[in-house]
Parts: C-alpha cells; structure tokens; sequence
C-alpha cells in the first residue's frame, strides 16, 4: 500500500487544533538538582569502582547505557554504529576511570567521550552513511506529537506519519554540520543545559547558544512545509 | 449545523526534535549490546593496545603497513603445550608467547657469541671459570638477562644440535631449579621459563593454577618481569632460588583472579601434562564442551584451534 504523505494526512483528517502537551520536560531548575544529584551517586560508584569494586561499573553502565546510545545514534543516525560506538564509549571509560578526579560530573565526563568517539568515527566515515531508523517506543510523547497533527485516523495512517516524521528530520539531522548536530542532539533530544553542552564540546557557552540557534534556523528551513511557522 | 473542523496545527520543531527521544531499541537489542560489550571488554583485557597505535593516533597519518602489523599482533593466546610422543616439529617451542626481543638474544645473534662452546657449570665455580666471552655473552649488551624471554631446555637444540652458550645453559638450570622448588613443575615443559618469572612474582606457595595466571599476564604483556645478572643466574643454576628475592622487577605483576584471560588458562593448564594427540584433543574437546555451555569465560572464545603441539585461543 502507497505511503500517504504526511502534509495530505494532514490536509485529509482535517483534525481539531488540539492543546495537549507533549512530552513533559522537567522545570530547569528541577532538572539541575535532579543532576546533581545524580552526580553525586555517580560519584560515589566510581570511587567504590577506582578502590576495585569492579562490578560497580556495570550499575553506571546500566544507568547510562540508553542515554549513550541515544546521544549516539541521533549523531549517526545508525543504530549498530551507534551501538559499536556506546560500547567503545564505556570500554574507554572504564579504561580511565582511574583518572576521573570528579571534578566534573560522571555523565558529562561519560558524554564527552562518547561525543569526541563518534566526532572521530563520523568524520572518518563521511562517505559512507547508512541511516536506520528506531522504532518509535509508545511512552506517549509521540502520540502526543501526532495528535497534534491528526485527531482521528486509521492507526496504519498514523504509523506512516511517524514513519515520514522520522525520515524527515533524521535527513535534516543529517544536512547539519556534525557541531550543529552535536548541539542540537544535547540541548533539544537529550536535555543538557547550554552550561552542560560547553563542558562536553570544549566551547564556550556563546559558542553553544551561537550554533544551536544557527542549527534551528536551518531544521526550520527545512522542515518548513511539516512545521508551524 | 455541523462545523467544519478547523484545520490541524503542526507541531513545532522542539517538538518535533523531541520526538526523536521516544526512538528507542527493544530489549533484545539491549541483550544484544550487553553481549557485545562484555566480547569487547574482555578483548580489551586480553589484547593491550600496542605502541604503535598510540604512535599513529599521534601522527594522525594513514599508514597501511601497520594494519598489517597490527593483524599480525592479534591476540591469540597460545598455550604452549610439552612435547607430543611421535610429533616430529623442529620449531622453537616457546616463539609464539616470548617473542619479544632480549638481550640475551640480541648477543646470541652476534657471530662472536655463536662460537662459545662450553661446558655445562655444575656450580658457581664453573661459572667463575667460564671465558671471559662466555661471561660477555651473559652480561652483554646490558649487563642483565631477561629470564623470562629465553627459551627453556631443549628447544632449539632438538632441531638444530648446536653448542649452546653459557647463558642459556645457566638459564636451563635455572629454571629447572625454581620450577621444581616453587610449584614442583616438570622443567622440561616448554613454558617453564614462563612459569619461572609468573613463580617468582606469586610467592613460593603458588599453586599451578596461579601461577598459570600469573604467567598469562606475563606473555600477554611480552615483556621481561625480571631481570637477573650472572651472579643471580649461577646462583639459581647451584638450585638457590632465594636469588629471585634479589631480584630487581621490571614490571609489578599479580596473580590476577578476576581476569578471565587467566581463568581460562588456568582452566586449560589443570588437565595436567599432555603426552599423547589424544589428549591433546582430549582438552580441546572440554574447552569446546565448556565453550557450549552457560559460562560466559568460554562463550566468548571465538576460535579454538589445534596446531602442532599447541592450543589456540581466540577471544
């Protein structure tokens, strides 16, 4: 069966403006304190890992394995690579632990190698790009997205909209630069604060707000034609 | 009257950004990446990255010859097993796990050193009165050997009757005199010179399987542990093992319990000595058994081979 493009969906369903929230986001000032919490736990298991609790290692593993991998895959919009690149992160990780001095946190310790290991694989892999979409998990938020887009509708329709959705924006992704990208991910995916995102890429915090903005600017252009204006 | 519905609003790019968080793998993917990263972690233990690629990360250059450099280093662990009854193999024995360069061998490779024929020292007077080149074979280049790089007994002779220098003769003694004080091990097992140096850095009650432990952190590191001078080597040769308590550590080495590299060789060394191809296949057999069952030690071995006399581990 041919795929309904999206814009027709739209057009066809006709569906009522509707206000639901999407994804529930924290407050700011709630989302720090819950880092810096968390910081706090991280740090008292890689202290527990540095004096030979190895096994230690593999709760922060756990703990960070989805959001590596995350982080990961919407810089690469490849799942096994993704997955190579994440294990490669916590190998490394596991490697220096022993040099982690906490005087950051773990996670944005954790990041950065993640985010320098797939800078270096993207930027030796520039010709060969082959993207794989995830399936979209049902935590709500897409449904949220997409009742936005339709209120009613055969769910195979609203499928195709996912479908389109995602392919849409993973080749928008995928036109930035790899910094933009990078910034984007962090700040709009995963959640990091500006402050966050310029102790993982080395930059400063202008630098951040400078490239997201520019990244936006050219996703909007982009997906113009799918996005309220 | 009906109204028409208004027309639909589309989202907003955060929005639309923020959808890409609900794309996440199923379990079985996580199973997966679990599996793959334990292979890795466990590769990572066994096969330490070389120098070289430090150097090349360094130097950010292509350099097509050290990939080829680099599959030669890979890191399969072999276990040198003792001689098979009938197996006619005139190699070196030991090449594979101690094949780092040492001074020892370094004067052995100078033509002047090949010429030394000298009679087996019975003790430290026969040492003493060795030639004045047969005492330069054993403190030249550096003044020190590298116990832990030199073949053991009746390796290469057997391929090739030569006359050997004083300093392997001593070596031979040596080891034969620590391997059967410390861990009452046949000396004329190939990895004995091994064994020796793994003995020396577990302590005088190591039991086999430790000390194969030890051992394996030895060969894959392929570098000296210890280093003796003359004097420590004659006095070993005399069957004085409190030498190695002299002895000066190049490397801190532990009998590592938790590194899986190490069980597994440990597991392998319990069978005991092999004197037959069958037994040889015999172990190859219980490792392929174990390598289908629940442990995850033998699940991540990828290859196992047989080859001449030798057992092949690949992780």
């Amino acid at each position: 069966m041919r795929q309904i493009p999206l814009l027709a969906v739209v057009i066809v369903h006709g569906a009522m403006e509707r206000t639901l929230p999407l994804i529930a986001s924290p407050s700011p000032a709630t989302a720090v304190a819950e880092r810096r919490r968390e910081a706090e736990q991280d740090w008292i298991l890689v202290r527990r890992v540095q004096a030979g609790e190895v096994e230690r290692y593999d709760d922060l593993v756990l703990k960070y394995r989805e959001r590596i991998w995350g982080v990961i895959y919407h810089l690469t919009a490849n799942r096994e690579d993704a997955a190579d690149l994440a294990q490669d992160t916590f190998i490394k990780a596991f490697q220096s632990i022993n040099r982690f001095q906490g005087q950051s946190a773990f996670f944005t310790w954790l990041y950065r190698i993640a985010v320098n290991g797939t800078l270096n694989h993207l930027q030796k892999a520039k010709l060969r790009r082959f993207f794989s979409l995830e399936k979209l998990q049902d935590d709500g938020g897409a449904e949220a997205v997409l009742a936005q887009l339709a209120d009613s509708g055969a769910s195979s329709d609203r499928q195709a909209c996912l479908s389109e959705l995602q392919q849409k924006l993973n080749e928008a992704m995928q036109k930035l630069s790899i910094k933009h990208r990078t910034v984007v991910t962090l700040f709009e995916i995963d959640g990091l604060s500006h402050e966050e995102i310029a102790e993982i890429t080395g930059t400063s915090v202008g630098t951040v707000r400078s490239r997201l903005h520019y990244a936006k600017q050219l996703l909007q252009n982009d997906l113009q034609e799918y996005l309220r204006g | 009257m009906n109204q028409l519905p208004s027309p639909p609003s589309p989202p907003t790019l955060e929005a639309l950004l923020k959808l890409k968080r609900s794309e996440r793998p199923d379990a079985a993917f996580w199973a997966e990446f679990e599996h793959g990263l334990r292979q890795k972690q466990l590769a990572a233990i066994v096969e330490p990255k070389p120098w070289w690629l430090g150097l090349r990360l360094a130097l950010r250059r292509p350099a097509p010859w050290i990939g080829g450099l680099a599959a030669g280093a890979a890191a399969v662990v072999v276990i040198g097993l003792p001689p098979i009854a009938g197996f006619d193999d005139t190699r070196p024995r030991v090449a594979s796990v101690m094949s780092a360069p040492s001074p020892v061998r370094a004067a052995e490779m100078r033509p002047e050193t090949m010429d030394l024929a000298v009679q087996a020292p019975s003790s430290a007077g026969a040492t003493a009165s060795a030639t004045p080149a047969a005492r330069e074979a054993i403190h030249s280049p550096t003044g020190h050997a590298a116990l832990a790089l030199k073949p053991p007994a009746g390796t290469t002779a057997r391929a090739e009757p030569q006359p050997r220098d004083l300093t392997e003769r001593l070596l031979e003694q040596a080891t034969a005199t620590v391997a059967s004080l410390v861990v009452g091990m046949e000396p004329r097992r190939p990895e004995s010179a091994g064994f020796l140096v793994a003995s020396a850095s577990v302590g005088p009650g190591a039991t086999a399987p430790s000390v194969v432990s030890a051992a394996a952190e030895v060969f894959a590191d392929d570098e000296p542990v210890f280093s003796l001078d003359s004097g420590a080597l004659a006095s070993l040769a005399n069957g004085n093992a409190s030498a190695l308590a002299h002895a000066q550590p190049e490397k801190a080495v532990s009998a590592s319990a938790n590194s899986r590299h190490s069980r597994l060789l440990a597991a392998v060394s319990e069978t005991g000595a092999i004197s037959s191809l069958q037994a040889l296949a015999q172990v190859r057999d219980q490792v392929l058994h174990r390598m289908g069952g629940d442990d995850e030690l033998y699940a991540s071995i990828s290859r196992l081979g047989v080859s001449g006399d030798r057992l092949s581990v690949r992780f």
